[in-house]
């Protein structure tokens, strides 16, 4: 049936200058040199994993409903505490690792929050251009950091710990 | 401040394929060797999906053809992501694609030894090479941003150079669904001319207004191969799949440097 087609098109094409030839899932064009013109090949990945949106929105959210204190003697994360938080994501390799829970505590900390069957990861960002973390995993010495510069990124040993592989 | 932002925080790549074609479809023999392949990866890819191939002939009633039994002549292999929300990769023998597909892209210079080791295992296995030779390698990617913002301002300009080679430029201000597709030919390792084919895409996923940028590079051996020596390590001059691959890499990154503006280069690691 594929050769019926390609002959069908072979008719319609001038064959001094070109001559289609069936191959399983395009064309190739014989002229001094031969072109695979099409590829059928599908994309399988998921088009509603969407996570860096959603951390967006989670800290949009969170910076709307804890704009002023929660409660009594409590601090709001400041402004560049969620700014410092959207730049951290940013430098985050999260086609890797899964996405962290974002909350904020009390004393005006944005935090970040992995947890899985075996880690756990803590990392908060108070608006100075700088985290702290602690990670722990079974079967590793858990590591901790401090004044760390948003810009720097996750470390990778943190990663190796929430990698989703 | 609105803007667009790469699908998973610094990661733009949603998928990443490479791609080895063959001459002819595959045929029983390969769905004859899938338990062996299946075994060689049990480990790295231990969801194993045979695909089954069914004929139906359509003939004249005084003529009638007999449909052909379904026999399996491809299959897949995968292996989920930890947190099971999918596949982290996938190894496909189908219809006549020896294909690697990884979804939790890292870096090239881990994907590329990674997707070079599963196709020439996977052609050890299947002894495919003596009798249905290779044609062409494919680089394929996927890349995907999200816009933070109002759909109604995310326009292309928002993410895209001015003045750039690739999309026309009536794109960049018409709101947030378009498209602009091209195709090329330009020289790629050993001199040989590779089609490039891009497809740029704006649309709304759900609400959010989302830019697809897929790329497929498509590079034709000037002779078919029927060995995997010279597939692996090339001969007379000519390139090795490592170096075709690179080329291909290198291509698509020229091609990202031109199109996105500053900021998301240097959020994707294109730019210091």
């Amino acid at each position: 049936m594929r050769g019926t087609n390609f002959n069908f098109v072979n008719s319609l094409v001038s064959s001094a200058f070109v001559e289609l030839s069936p191959v399983a899932s395009g064309c190739i064009f014989f002229d001094k040199s031969s072109y695979v013109v099409d590829v059928s090949m599908p994309v399988l990945f998921d088009v509603s994993n969407n996570p860096t949106k959603e951390l967006f929105d989670r800290l949009r959210d969170l910076k709307a409903r804890y704009a002023t204190g929660s409660m009594p003697d409590s601090t709001p994360p400041s402004e560049k505490a969620f700014q410092d938080a959207k730049d951290f994501i940013l430098t985050l390799p999260l086609a890797q690792i899964v996405k962290p829970a974002i909350h904020v505590a009390s004393d005006g900390e944005v935090n970040f929050h992995w947890a899985g069957p075996d880690f756990q990861i803590d990392l908060g960002f108070y608006g100075d251009e700088r985290f702290s973390f602690y990670g722990a995993k079974e079967g590793h010495d858990p590591i901790l950091g401090d004044d760390v510069s948003v810009k720097d990124g996750i470390p990778k040993a943190l990663v190796g710990f929430a990698s989703a592989a | 401040m609105a803007g667009f932002l790469p699908f998973a925080g610094k990661n733009a790549i949603a998928e990443m394929t490479v791609g080895l074609q063959f001459s002819l479809p595959f045929d029983s023999k390969v769905g004859g060797s899938a338990e062996a392949v299946k075994l060689e990866f049990q480990s790295d890819l231990p969801k194993f999906e045979a695909v089954q191939t069914f004929s139906f002939n359509v003939g004249l009633s005084q003529f009638p053809s007999a449909n052909v039994a379904p026999s399996v002549t491809g299959f897949s292999l995968s292996r989920e992501k930890s947190d099971g929300v999918g596949p982290a990769r996938i190894l496909r023998v189908i219809p006549n694609i020896i294909s690697v597909h990884i979804l939790q892209y890292s870096s090239w210079k881990e994907s590329k030894p990674l997707a070079i080791g599963y196709i020439t295992r996977c052609l050890n296995k299947l002894g495919l090479l003596e009798r249905n030779s290779a044609v062409s390698v494919i680089l394929r990617y996927l890349d995907r941003f999200t816009f933070d913002g109002a759909p109604e301002i995310a326009n292309a300009s928002n993410l895209f150079r001015k003045g750039n080679n690739y999309i026309v430029s009536r794109i960049l201000d018409c709101g947030s669904q378009w498209h602009s597709n091209s195709g090329w030919f330009q020289p790629m390792a050993g001199g040989v001319l590779a089609l490039n084919q891009l497809n740029v895409s704006g649309t709304l996923v759900g609400e959010s207004p989302s830019v697809f940028l897929d790329h497929t590079s498509v590079y034709n051996f000037q002779k078919p191969l029927s060995s995997l020596a010279e597939l692996t390590g090339g001969s007379d001059g000519k390139p090795a799949l490592s170096e075709i691959l690179d080329s291909q890499h290198g291509a698509n990154a020229d091609i990202l440097k031109n199109l996105l503006n500053q900021d998301m280069l240097k959020t994707i690691g294109l730019l210091e």
